[in-house]
């Protein structure tokens, strides 16, 4: 058994909770997010018969009055970075925390989550960048909180990047 | 000589040649040698070289492995030692920046103990418990102070957890067996945060951790190290030794496992060799049932003891009663004298000096009680001088015929009545009692003025006036039956013996007389049942016991009166039922005691 820390990224209401709600063992109730400011979840997943044990922490979302705690992320072994489909400025924030982290988990493995894949008709992101974001190497994946859509994937992608 | 000379001349000039060859061919060669060779032979310029090069090599052999730490160590201690013994001031100066924060934490973390236990002395004085604790004390003989401290320290260790402290990840958890816990990997992770989140939120120091968090009687005591943290979860109030243990624990794991916990990379595998020592933090001591209850059983027991002790008691006074009045009737007994009892669990005995035409002692104290106490008889014959008894002695001793009447005065036997005269004749023998005989009021009823007249044909020729004789004589015994059954007497409650009844007593003796006279002449054996009642107050036992004293009471004076006693019967009937079975309000009626003649032809 391998204990690996993840830390979901994004702005406040993308769906972080939502998107890993159905996928995970959780103990504490949601109104840690505006009390402590995360909520720790567990999710076990096996990688080439590897059992991996990941440890979520889902970080409230970030906005003008909720700053992101940094002491949160130490020790993270791999990102989920999530993004609102609907919401342009939601990518963009993405992109700001992924730069935040940087400097301090240069090595350190992430994915991307477009989310709200099943509205993706109210879609209003700049599908150009996710495309340049993509060539650069970046794993983005396209996911639905509501269906599942590609959820399993991101934790698969994720554990495979962080074992390797 | 000369020869010597030359040869010597040669030689320095091929010396000489060769320098010069030497100089033509590594002049500068030669030169740097020299130097090198002053510098190595030269101590100041060597040390200077070394000293250029020294931290470098320091830090280099370090990265390989830590021989010069093990080196120096000796060196290290030693200057140290000689430092402070020669002058300790520059290690003070030195230490003196840290010493002060050192010894501030150790104090609080006592006082911090000492506080917990005293704020739950405060918090208990004038509780319940409190009061239960004080009366413990006083019970065992302890101070307060050790029993508050003895309780106070009951606590449980329910879960250890050993983690990274960079990443929050489970490093290793243990739990006592009957705790009850949430998923141990999550409780990290989230303990993580919130520690993470109190440091952040508060403005503290640089270094300084949370090192516990409280929740009612439950304590998280957190010991951080460098790679990784100790948390345990403590039920009630761990004594004082316990958190050094943390902090020594924490200190083994990272002296063991420092570079796996450095260089952690999400597999626990390397640190369950570890697990021991988390496994002797879970450490408890718990009040056990038997010293829970450790007061409360000795009271337990002590009231069942005296309740039993209570029982057994009122049961032997009870018993004990029982037999002194049995005591009481034998020594009331006419021709019985009580000498000594022996009431013992064992062995009963009665010692008693018995007049043998007295009734025995088994008979005066009743079947029951026989059954009751078993007691060994010791008995020794009299002749005891009872009126009673020597009357019924001289009954048994002189045969007398129904129409003679015994009467005692001051040792003389009054004989009143007629008789014949051979019985009259053989008056000559005394009893025991009997100093002198009486016999001016007897009369001779045969007078034989002839010796014929001796023969008893011509009573037995003569049936007429006998028959009309014993049909009067037969209709007066039933006269005197229905008298006898109509003789009642009674009893003041509880009671078994007479009180001034002796007129009705004398009428009585009348009656039963007359009629065993009577019976004597007809030649019937009369019986008489004497039958004693009871009121329905009290147990049966008692009415029993009642009845039957009271009807030997009755047997007592008859034979008191010289009656023959063996004539008669005393029952104890138990509770009298009226004659018409309905319950009767006066309840004297029901203590008392009937007569019933029962008259058989012989």
């Amino acid at each position: 058994m391998i204990n690996k820390k993840i830390c979901m990224l994004g702005s406040f209401s993308v769906g972080k909770t939502s998107l890993v709600r159905r996928f995970i063992d959780s103990l504490f109730s949601d109104k840690y997010h505006t009390t402590v400011g995360v909520k720790v979840d567990k999710k076990q997943i096996d990688i080439d018969g590897q059992a991996v044990n990941l440890m979520l922490w889902d970080l409230a979302g970030e906005d003008e009055f909720n700053k992101l705690q940094m002491s949160f992320l130490r020790g993270s072994s791999g990102f989920l970075i999530v993004i609102d489909g609907t919401r342009a400025a939601t990518l963009d924030k993405a992109l700001e925390l992924h730069q935040r982290i940087s400097p301090d988990f240069s090595d350190t493995p992430f994915v991307m989550a477009l989310n709200k894949a099943d509205l993706k008709d109210q879609w209003e992101l700049d599908m150009d960048k996710v495309n340049s974001l993509m060539e650069q190497g970046w794993s983005i994946f396209e996911t639905s909180a509501k269906s599942g859509e590609c959820v399993e994937e991101i934790f698969q992608q994720l554990s495979r990047a962080m074992l390797g | 000589m000369e020869r010597d000379q030359v040869d010597q001349t040669e030689t320095a000039e091929d010396e000489r040649s060769l320098q010069r060859l030497r100089e033509l061919l590594f002049g500068d060669e030669i030169k740097r040698l020299n130097n090198l060779q002053v510098t190595i032979e030269d101590p100041s310029q060597r040390t200077g070289q070394v000293a250029g090069v020294l931290a470098e090599a320091i830090e280099e052999r370090n990265s390989t492995d830590d021989r010069i730490k093990e080196v120096l160590q000796p060196n290290i201690e030693e200057a140290l030692h000689d430092s402070v013994h020669k002058d300790p001031r520059p290690l003070t100066e030195a230490l003196f920046p840290i010493i002060g924060p050192a010894i501030r934490r150790s104090v609080a973390e006592t006082l911090n103990g000492m506080f917990r236990s005293f704020n739950q002395v405060l918090e208990n004085s004038l509780s319940f418990r409190s009061l239960r604790w004080r009366i413990e004390a006083w019970r065992t003989g302890q101070s307060f102070s050790q029993v508050v401290l003895l309780k106070t320290l009951v606590y449980q260790v329910e879960q250890v957890f050993l983690i990274h402290q960079e990443s929050g990840l489970l490093l290793g958890h243990v739990q006592a067996e009957n705790a009850i816990v949430q998923d141990p990997d999550m409780v990290s992770g989230m303990l993580t945060a919130i520690r993470d989140f109190i440091t952040d939120s508060f403005a503290v120091q640089e270094g300084d951790q949370l090192a516990s968090l409280q929740l009612g009687d439950l304590t998280v005591l957190v010991r951080p190290g460098p790679q990784a943290v100790l948390a345990a979860a403590v039920r009630g109030t761990p004594p004082a030794e316990y958190s050094p243990l943390l902090s020594e624990t924490i200190e083994s794991y990272h002296r063991l496992y420092k570079g796996v916990m450095e260089n952690y990379d999400g597999d626990n595998s390397n640190l369950e060799g570890g697990k021991y020592l988390l496994e002797n933090c879970l450490q408890s001591q718990v009040i056990d049932e038997e010293s829970n209850f450790s007061y409360k059983k000795p009271l337990l027991i002590m009231v069942v003891g005296l309740l039993l002790l209570g029982f057994w008691w009122l049961q032997s006074w009870s018993e004990e009663q029982e037999w002194k009045k049995g005591l009481a009737l034998l020594d009331a007994e006419p021709g019985i004298v009580l000498l000594r009892d022996s009431y013992d669990s064992d062995e009963k005995s009665i010692t008693l000096l018995v007049d043998p035409v007295a009734q025995t002692p088994e008979q005066v104290v009743g079947e029951e009680y026989m059954s009751d106490f078993s007691p060994v008889w010791q008995q020794r014959p009299y002749a005891s001088l009872e009126e009673s008894i020597v009357l019924k002695r001289a009954h048994s001793a002189l045969k007398p015929p129904s129409t003679v009447k015994f009467s005692l005065k001051d040792s003389t036997l009054k004989i009143v009545g007629t008789a014949n005269q051979s019985w009259i004749n053989g008056l000559g023998n005394l009893v025991p009692g009997v100093h002198n005989l009486d016999v001016t009021e007897l009369k001779a009823i045969d007078v034989p003025a002839k010796p014929v007249v001796k023969e008893p044909e011509p009573v037995i020729k003569q049936p007429e006036p006998a028959k009309i004789s014993e049909l009067s004589l037969k209709s007066k015994l039933d006269k005197l039956g229905k008298e006898l059954t109509g003789i009642s007497f009674f009893f003041d409650q509880s009671v078994a013996r007479l009180q001034d009844e002796d007129e009705k007593l004398q009428h009585l003796m009348r009656v039963l007389r007359e009629m065993f006279d009577i019976a004597g002449s007809l030649e019937q054996d009369l019986r008489v049942e004497i039958v004693a009642y009871a009121d329905p107050v009290g147990g049966s036992k008692l009415n029993r016991w009642l009845s039957q004293n009271r009807a030997k009471h009755l047997l007592g004076k008859i034979g008191e009166h010289g009656l023959p006693v063996d004539k008669f019967k005393a029952i104890g009937g138990g509770i009298w039922v009226p004659p018409d079975g309905a319950a009767d309000k006066e309840l004297w009626r029901y203590r008392r005691v009937d007569f019933k003649p029962l008259l058989n032809k012989d």
